[in-house]
């Protein structure tokens, strides 16, 4: 079994009509042992600008410290928030300075602009980066999160709707996944504030 | 001029204890007018030497690099250091002109009061209608405020919602050390701060754990000590205070540029920037204790009338200090009628109209790190006046 594939893990980031959502499971496992069932892998960078990440379950928390550190000291010197375009730029020239001995962490950055337009990007584990329009996936079960955001998923959702669709995704996807499941939390960003509901599926 | 280089040992030497008649002895070709105007100049020497010149020492040169003692054990670069630690009123590019005041407030234990408070606040010299120390941009962050940015007297920490630094000196020295314990808090929180177990559950915001004041005020202290070992680099001419709320008290710690950490007690009035010899720092921490009534009282009113009127109070200080350091400024044309009626009233000018020259921050428990904005300091500026038109001073 891969690395990446060793803690288990799924996340979308959808993009809606000025908004989007980042949704992710909250397994945790070692192997086929699940050890916790509140694992955060979504985490808050600034009032429009979330990061998910996926891999291996020390990088995932390391990155987040990092990305933390890199963001607040950004925010303090230049005395506004950080782009998530910037962002994600950050991201991957962090990544791709550990080539050699990377990160085993997928991640995906979700966030809104400057003018309220959705920012959606993912990249692999050392930095390279696609950034689109309507979705990005990644974790243990990606084939099935495309699988289901192709079916489901329509342009330019309002918030609520967005809400729904990707749960729907999220949800019957990680069910075919041995290793992602075991809840799951949504965070919907709009230019007015974020909302964030904890889903409760299948406890397998 | 060569006799002088020979006068100098003359009078260390009367300090020193050894006999004149001896060294004239000694030195044998030097006839006795020039000796008795010797004897005159050393005494005149001697009697300057306590208060502070480049005369004799720099003679030898002890005050030219930081790595050098002078003989009787001074560190000369580190003193001339805080000297400008202090600020000059003259230079607006680039130093604290104007002083900046804290004032610390402590909880009262009775229902009415709302807990610690902090009140941190600086005049502007600079005239904005000429330059800006920043561009304006759309974002809403800092929309409704001037920015005096990397040249701004009050920052704010990482990960921590109740502490502030106050810079006052060389302000690009002041942001150096600003820049370095920004770095340290973030490295700090990071490495030791993810201790709740909001950092690790799903659907909770994160709160990392910032690291307490006395940490960052160490960590800056050491840091301007280094800087006091010579390596060709002189010591940070800026003294830095760390202001905030921790464990429901107030902390206020303050570096020099020597290195060391000073503390003060949570009701204190702090006064930076005040001048070098500390009689302006004195005069304006004597005008506020008198205008807040705390002299020798236990009872300190943190509500929000109390707050309001603290403010005030600092706002009256603040623009009576602007005013007279206005008046010494070379660009202001101010005639001999206006002199006078200065010296009573603060002055009405249309600049402050759009510009109010004030930056106030407020600290509460409750509600952390609270900067007025433009709008409310040009109120409180206009409600001081017609207070002080009513008062008749």
């Amino acid at each position: 079994m891969s690395i990446l594939e060793y803690n288990g893990g799924a996340i979308i980031a959808m993009a809606g009509k000025d908004c989007v959502a980042i949704a992710s499971d909250t397994r945790l496992g070692i192997n086929m042992q699940t050890v916790a069932t509140d694992f955060k892998k979504v985490f808050k960078m600034n009032e429009r600008l979330y990061v998910g990440l996926a891999g291996l379950a020390t990088d995932v928390q390391t990155l987040d410290q990092l990305l933390r550190f890199r963001s607040e000291l950004y925010e303090l010197r230049e005395e506004r928030k950080m782009k998530p375009k910037t962002f994600s730029n950050l991201l991957s020239t962090m990544l791709y300075e550990k080539r050699f001995g990377p990160y085993f962490c997928e991640p995906v950055v979700a966030g809104l602009d400057e003018k309220n337009k959705p920012f959606l990007s993912g990249m692999d584990l050392i930095g390279a980066t696609v950034i689109a329009d309507d979705f990005v996936v990644t974790g243990t079960c990606t084939e099935n999160l495309y699988g289901m955001c192709e079916t489901l998923y329509k342009p330019d959702l309002g918030p609520e709707e967005l809400f729904e669709t990707i749960s729907q995704c999220l949800l019957s996807a990680v069910d075919r996944d041995a290793m992602s499941g075991w809840g799951a939390v949504v965070h919907v960003i709009t230019p007015k504030g974020v909302t964030s509901r904890e889903l409760k599926g299948r406890q397998d | 001029m060569a006799s002088l280089n020979l006068l100098v040992p003359f009078s260390k030497r009367l300090l020193y204890g050894e006999t004149i008649s001896k060294d004239i002895f000694h030195r044998g070709a030097a006839p006795l007018s020039l000796t008795l105007l010797a004897i005159l100049f050393s005494f005149l020497l001697a009697s300057s030497l306590p208060t502070i010149t480049a005369s004799s020492y720099s003679t030898y040169q002890y005050d030219t690099a930081t790595s050098r003692f002078s003989p009787d054990g001074r560190l000369l670069q580190v003193e001339y250091a805080a000297i400008a630690a202090a600020g000059r009123e003259e230079d607006e590019t680039a130093s604290a002109t104007t002083p900046l005041v804290v004032i610390g407030c402590p909880g009262g234990a009775t229902a009415e009061k709302d807990g610690p408070a902090l009140i941190a606040g600086y005049a502007r010299r600079h005239d904005r209608r000429l330059h800006t120390t920043r561009s304006p941009t759309d974002d809403d962050d800092i929309a409704g405020r001037h920015h005096d940015g990397r040249l701004g007297r009050i920052f704010s920490l990482p990960s921590s919602s109740s502490a502030i630094l106050c810079a006052s000196g060389i302000l690009p020295d002041a942001y150096a050390l600003v820049s370095s314990a920004r770095n340290a808090s973030a490295r700090y929180a990071s490495t030791y701060g993810a201790s709740s177990k909001r950092t690790f559950v799903a659907g909770t915001t994160t709160t990392t754990r910032h690291p307490p004041l006395s940490f960052l005020a160490d960590a800056i202290g050491d840091e301007c000590r280094d800087y006091t070992s010579g390596y060709g680099l002189r010591p940070f001419g800026a003294s830095l205070l760390m202001a905030g709320i921790e464990d429901g008290r107030v902390t206020l710690y303050r570096t020099v540029p020597g290195g060391a950490v000073l503390s003060y007690p949570e009701d204190a009035v702090v006064v930076m920037g005040g001048g070098s010899d500390g009689l302006r720092e004195e005069r304006i921490r004597e005008e506020l204790i008198a205008m807040l009534g705390r002299a020798g009282t236990d009872n300190i009113d943190s509500s929000k009338d109390g707050l309001k009127k603290m403010v005030d109070a600092l706002t009256l200080v603040l623009l009576k200090e602007l005013e007279r350091g206005r008046k010494k400024t070379i660009y202001r044309d101010i005639d001999e009628e206006e002199k006078n009626d200065a010296d009573s009233k603060i002055n009405t000018d249309a600049s402050d109209q759009y510009y109010p020259p004030l930056e106030i921050v407020i600290i509460t428990q409750k509600d952390g790190i609270h900067t007025l904005d433009d709008r409310d300091i040009q109120v409180i500026i206009d409600r001081v006046r017609s207070q002080q038109s009513i008062d008749g001073k």
